[in-house]
């Protein structure tokens, strides 16, 4: 009998703190208490799931520092890295008020006052924390490795938004979404050390408190919407993009009749704050009260303000009547003097009409008519369909479920991303590189989508779950199978399984297809070509900074470099040489001469070059590697941006009669006479590119070029890169010609 | 007049004390230089001159220095002289020394004195081979060239063997990269055959007499000349990181004009000659991690071949440096600290690595090594084969405190032969070694307690806002309610024995035994429903009546499970001890433990409930 009895006493004492059952046992009471309760159990969970979120999001952008080196990547990168370089080196005023005579000859450029220092200034803070706990890293690996670091960041803020919109599972998948979805990752691996690496963390954030600020009505939240704001103002200068949504969701709310107290102040706050905060960024400046683009948020703070006097009038009329006359009045006197001051404003000049950039957001086909230098930047084209499922894939088709179920369950937060998903997607549409500012609101509306419906048909396949014994015997929960509505599916279950396993499915493409596109299109440095060879082979044609390591060593600092602006940021930062033009593109004029200058002849660029003071000119060209955005194929470009300046240049000049854009033969004689031209095919004739070709064949363009032998006169080759990628020329000095 | 002698006398003992230890030995008129040959190496832009010098001693007092002159054309490029004696097994190696103000010598040329190993007695002789290295006695001319031409070079140098002794037969042998030469000395007897011209022999040759010899040749191997910063950074984990930055150019005859990439790859043999195309670096074995950047990146064009007696890294520059032009990059490896480190037996480290530039046919023009040892390491002493600067220094990285003892040295014109290994020994203890993971550990661990504190701390400043106070209330209902979810699950397990013993009962039949479980059951089960009841009590207190029913209904239902599963067992007892009749028994059981079975799940999520 004893030893039955025995496990009845020795069976684990279940009282966590209370323990009256078994007080005396001590020695088991350990492992209950490290025994978690369920809820405990879902927030290690849950932790555990964002941190490793956080650590994919870091480490899917790491593919191009595994694949190629820790280097910036790109263009503007090289600006902001060179920034940063005098920003850590020489400190913050020199920084602020750092005149670069380096580019732009013979004009210079304010840098402090023409940038967006959000992205230096958190680079360098993050180089001067890890400084100072004497972690001694370089500031370039800080550079390389911030946009990543910002995406962990986003993926976190999209947890919490989700977590607003719906709850924290829907945060939780919105968090994997950012994490891996492709449209962000373009703009966010290792190296590509631009604004929006930061801009996009700053800009779901500022959404983020602020959606939180109208659901609270707290004056805490809605001033640190304003500091997101002013971060984001100091980081992008898409930053317009929130000055303008913000109104339009207060008019929707204040339009379907969720005005209350607490959205006023959440905007008005916002409102004012933000402005004040942001008029301190030296490149925005006045231009947040004064221009075009800004007057939607200010237009409806005052109107936020009309709405609120009304309501605090109606309380103070017991008579209706009364009440009508009056805002009939309010109203008239109101709109009338809103009226006149815009007016006035545009009138005197005092607001600023939009600017052509703003302009080419609304309309699509304006760039191309009016502003040929945007136009002519590849990510500025409209976007195509198969770029959207590029960068979106499975949540293109789970964006429409999504705003089902937003509208399904309408909420403040879910009527702003449905605001922001439509005009974002709008704007994504009209230009390529604006699907990184739709993709957090794709994110998240997927991400609802997915929660809801993972939700939905887990509930249903749980519901079979019988007890664990004594099989057969135990009735179904009838109550609830009843809620599930599954009268007419007796395989509910299966249905119900088989859902949940698709499901699965698509996400676990959707996160492959995000991993290969990153591994393959999104991480080249673009400065490091790869291609592979005959044997498949890797092969690296790294000809853009050998040309630019043999100007930094062998020319004289204070050389001037002649090149198309693309190239600018580059020559100023990996050779420390001055430019005519570069990527900032502030002034058409320059740029444009610099056009006119590759489209003259020889002799006529000779002079354009002779008073520019231009020591050296660098073209890029693919005719042996294949390389096709060379600086042939972008030479319509620069006729066009020159043409419009100097009407001495005409497009139809450079084209055969058939208005073809060709370097064979049948070139127009413009064409082969161009410095252009001559440049990128000096000596080119006398080579054999392709086995079973004929000389100066060119593999770029697919043909034999139309004029193989000519001399210079004017210039003289200085410098050709390995793979004839990058030449430089060298311009004589007058007293050199004879 | 004798106060005049007297203080010549003094001045003259005062000049003499003063050059005592500089002029050890004054020209010995007794030795003789039997045979004397040499050889000019002019292949590479450095030139190597070894002498095999064979002396006698015709006097009777036995010799122990040999002086050595350098016309000043040579003295002026010296990068390195040294001397030895025997061959093979025996050869050992002499101190050479420079000296000054040697009676008889005319102070235009300079002097060594070379410290034999054996005094040389009288009328015996020896055979000493002197090697000195001259770098930039080769002067392009002309000093500027166009891609398409080839690189011509003026040497001057020395005809004889500049000696302050006689030399009774001599002969020299100048060796060039290739047969093309434009103009010689002709210092007859000479005879130029291929790649070699071939002064002497000549006999007699009187002592300090400066000849001048002048060949303008072709000399295209590459003029590559850096100034190259080493750092050797001793990481007592395993590790010695070195990291080379060089400043390179190309010291060879200036590139004219322009640089046809076309030319350049059509003709590689007829254009860019004298171009640096190529580095090769020769670095220990087992080096690793090695890496070939500069500023802008990685430089791609690099291989690596090891074996185990060397590791060859040959280097591509970026672009092929043509005359005149300069480039810089850095080369980085590790190396397996066992191989350089050892312990001397007084307990001091000793690193043991070798000085110079791994780089073949480089001429450093200015050398700084810097030796950075970890954390904590003391008493730093250097010994190097050859005069060199030294300084100290601190450097603040990763994770110091105080920072890593740094010793600078520096020297200039370093050539092949100044790859010698050097010594620095330190005192280090193992401790310091714990010092930043140490650090490490001490960081986080002040995180956790402070984010710990950070929790636990109320910051709240209005304690009697109404928020807070309503906060406050639900937590202590939040409280309450998990409290007795706890309770109640702990009470369904204990319930759960009962079904436990009637399954025992079923199959051992001991009635006594289910009777005493149940009993044993229902006993604790009263105790602890004396505990519900007071925290329903509490809860009631905290007055939040919804909680306080929700409670109440768990806590009904909880009671009803409770006593299904006693007539449970009651039934199942009866059935055992034939008070009923088992069919009638099975049936009230089967249905006993559906309900039970129900109210358990009912149980159980209304439990959940509670908890969230």
């Amino acid at each position: 009998m004893a030893p039955k009895r025995a496990p009845v006493q020795d069976a684990p004492p279940v009282s966590a703190t209370t323990s009256p059952l078994l007080p005396f046992d001590m020695g088991a009471l350990l492992p209950q208490q490290l025994r978690l309760s369920t809820k405990q159990q879902e927030l290690l969970l849950r932790l555990g799931v964002l941190a490793m979120i956080y650590l994919l999001a870091f480490s899917v952008r790491l593919f191009s520092v595994l694949r190629f080196e820790s280097v910036i990547h790109e263009f503007d990168p090289y600006f902001n890295y060179r920034v940063t370089q005098v920003l850590v080196e020489k400190g913050f005023y020199e920084f602020w008020n750092w005149f670069d005579h380096e580019s732009w000859y013979p004009l210079g450029r304010i840098v402090g006052g023409t940038l967006y220092p959000g992205l230096m200034v958190t680079a360098g803070g993050l180089y001067w924390l890890l400084h100072g706990l004497m972690l001694t890293v370089n500031i370039r690996e800080v550079c390389v490795l911030l946009a990543p670091f910002f995406a962990s960041n986003t993926a976190m803020v999209a947890y919490f938004f989700g977590k607003e919109l719906k709850d924290s599972s829907t945060g939780l998948i919105a968090a994997a979404f950012m994490a891996v979805c492709p449209g962000y990752i373009s703009r966010s691996v290792a190296g590509s050390f631009d604004n929006e690496g930061v801009a996009i963390f700053a800009l779901l954030l500022t959404f983020y408190l602020f959606v939180k600020a109208v659901k609270t009505g707290s004056l805490a939240w809605a001033v640190a919407a304003a500091f997101g704001y002013f971060y984001m103002v100091s980081a992008w200068g898409g930053y317009i993009f929130i000055t303008n949504l913000l109104p339009i969701y207060v008019l929707i709310l204040l339009v379907s009749g969720r005005y209350n107290i607490r959205t006023y102040i959440a905007y008005c706050t916002w409102y004012l704050m933000g402005t004040l905060l942001a008029m301190q960024i030296s490149f925005v400046g006045f231009q947040h009260v004064q221009s075009g683009e800004h007057m939607a948020a200010l237009g409806v703070f005052l109107l936020l303000q009309l709405v609120q006097f009304t309501i605090w009038l109606r309380s103070q009329f017991p008579d209706p009547k009364q009440f009508q006359a009056l805002l009939r009045l309010t109203l008239t006197l109101g709109l009338g003097l809103a009226g006149t001051a815009a007016v006035v404003g545009l009138a005197t000049g005092y607001i600023s009409p939009w600017t052509g950039r703003f302009y080419s957001l609304l309309d699509p086909t304006y760039a191309k008519a009016n502003i040929p230098i945007i136009a002519s930047v590849s990510e500025h084209q409209p976007t195509t369909w198969s770029s959207f499922f590029f960068d979106y894939h499975l949540l293109m088709l789970l964006f429409p479920a999504g705003m089902y179920y937003l509208f399904k369950d309408l909420s403040d937060a879910a009527i702003f991303i449905l605001a922001y998903s439509l005009t974002s997607l709008y704007f994504a549409g009209v230009m390529v590189r604006l699907i990184l500012v739709a993709t957090p609101a794709v994110c998240l509306v997927a991400a609802v989508a997915v929660s809801s419906l993972l939700k939905k048909y887990a509930a249903m396949a749980w519901e079979k779950a019988p007890e664990e014994s004594g099989a057969g015997k135990a009735p179904l929960s009838r109550k609830a199978s009843a809620k599930a509505e599954a009268k007419g599916l007796p395989s509910q279950n299966l249905i119900a399984t088989a859902s949940l396993a698709a499901i699965g499915y698509f996400l676990i493409a959707f996160a492959s297809h995000s991993i290969w596109v990153t591994s393959e299109a999104y991480s080249s440095p673009s400065i490091v070509l790869a291609a592979r060879g005959a044997s498949g082979q890797r092969i690296m044609f790294d000809d853009f900074r050998e040309a630019y390591s043999w100007l930094h060593y062998n020319t004289p600092r204070g050389t001037k470099v002649m090149s198309w602006w693309d190239y600018g940021y580059q020559i100023t930062a990996m050779a420390n040489r001055t430019v005519i033009v570069d990527n900032n593109t502030w002034n058409n004029t320059h740029i444009a001469t610099v056009g006119r200058a590759m489209a003259s002849s020889e002799a006529d660029a000779y002079e354009i070059m002779t008073s520019l003071d231009v020591d050296y000119v660098l073209v890029v060209f693919g005719g042996i590697t294949g390389y096709s955005s060379d600086d042939i194929n972008k030479f319509l470009w620069m006729v066009r941006i020159g043409g419009g300046v100097y009407p001495v240049i005409q497009e139809s000049d450079y084209l055969t009669e058939g208005g073809e854009y060709t370097v064979g033969q049948g070139a127009a004689p413009k064409m082969l006479d161009s410095l252009m031209y001559k440049m990128c095919y000096y000596r080119f004739g006398e080579l054999q590119t392709e086995y079973n070709r004929p000389a100066g064949y060119d593999r770029a363009r697919g043909y034999e070029i139309g004029n193989k032998h000519f001399d210079l006169e004017y210039i003289e080759e200085a410098f050709t890169s390995s793979n004839w990628i990058v030449r430089i020329y060298k311009v004589k000095p007058p007293d050199n010609r004879w | 007049m004798g106060r005049r002698t007297g203080l010549l006398a003094v001045w003259l003992l005062v000049v003499a004390c003063y050059l005592a230890p500089l002029s050890a030995a004054n020209v010995d008129p007794n030795i003789v230089n039997t045979r004397v040959d040499r050889k000019l190496d002019l292949a590479t832009q450095t030139v190597r001159i070894s002498s095999t010098i064979k002396f006698e001693n015709r006097g009777s007092t036995p010799v122990r220095s040999y002086l050595l002159a350098l016309a000043p054309s040579e003295a002026a490029h010296l990068a390195f002289i040294g001397a030895t004696q025997g061959k093979g097994r025996s050869q050992t190696t002499l101190a050479v020394e420079a000296v000054a103000g040697i009676p008889g010598v005319p102070s235009s040329l300079s002097l060594y004195e070379v410290a034999l190993t054996r005094p040389v007695g009288g009328g015996e002789s020896a055979t000493l081979e002197v090697v000195s290295v001259h770098t930039g006695a080769e002067v392009p001319y002309p000093a500027e060239i166009t891609q398409s031409e080839e690189q011509l070079v003026l040497y001057t140098g020395s005809l004889h063997l500049v000696s302050p002794y006689a030399t009774a037969s001599e002969s020299s042998k100048v060796g060039l990269p290739t047969s093309l030469v434009k103009a010689y000395t002709k210092a007859e007897p000479v005879k130029k055959s291929g790649t070699e011209i071939t002064y002497g022999p000549y006999s007699d040759v009187a002592p300090l007499s400066v000849e001048e010899l002048r060949i303008h040749f072709e000399n295209n191997s590459p003029f590559a000349v850096a100034d190259l910063e080493r750092e050797i950074e001793v990481s007592h984990w395993g590790n010695v990181y070195v990291t080379e930055n060089y400043k390179m150019r190309n010291a060879g005859a200036k590139h004219k004009g322009t640089f046809s990439r076309f030319e350049y790859q059509a003709r590689p043999g007829m254009s860019g000659q004298n171009a640096i195309r190529e580095l090769l670096a020769r670095l220990p074995p087992r080096a690793n991690s090695i890496y070939y950047r500069d500023e802008i990146g990685n430089i791609s064009t690099s291989h690596v071949r090891s074996t185990s007696r060397v590791t060859e890294v040959q280097l591509e520059p970026r672009y092929p440096l043509m005359g005149g032009w300069k480039t810089e990059f850095t080369l980085g490896y590790s190396l397996p600290l066992a191989d350089f480190l050892f312990r001397a037996k007084d307990g001091r480290r000793v690193l043991n690595i070798t000085f110079g530039c791994p780089l073949r046919d480089v001429v450093v023009e200015d050398l700084t090594v810097k030796v950075i040892l970890p954390e904590g390491s003391t008493d730093l002493t250097a010994s190097v084969p050859f005069p060199v600067a030294q300084a100290r220094d601190v450097r603040l990285t990763y994770l110091d405190t105080v920072g890593r003892p740094v010793l600078v040295l520096k020297k200039s014109t370093a050539v092949m032969e100044h790859n010698q290994h050097f010594q620095v020994s330190y005192r280090f203890r193992g401790v310091a070694l714990l010092a930043e993971p140490l650090l490490l550990v001490a960081f986080f661990l002040a995180l956790f307690l402070a984010s710990m504190a950070c929790l636990r701390v109320d910051l709240t400043i209005a304690k009697s806002s109404a928020s807070y106070q309503a906060d406050l209330h639900r937590h202590k209902v939040r409280d309450i309610l998990a409290r007795l979810a706890a309770l109640l699950t702990a009470r369904a397990t204990e319930a759960d024995k009962i079904e436990a013993a009637l399954k025992e009962l079923s199959r051992s039949g001991d009635v006594g035994a289910a009777r005493a479980a149940r009993k044993a059951v229902e006993g604790s089960l009263k105790d602890s429903a004396k505990s519900v009841k007071a925290l329903q009590d509490e809860l009631d207190g905290a007055g939040d009546a919804k909680a306080a029913a929700k409670a109440a209904a768990v806590v009904a239902k909880e009671q009803q499970k409770v006593t299904a599963q006693a007539q449970l067992a009651e039934t199942a007892v009866a059935v055992w001890e034939k008070k009923l009749a088992a069919k009638d028994g099975e049936q009230r059981m089967a249905a006993l433990h559906a309900r039970i079975k129900a109210l358990k799940q009912e149980v159980r999520d209304a439990i959940q409930a509670l908890e969230d």
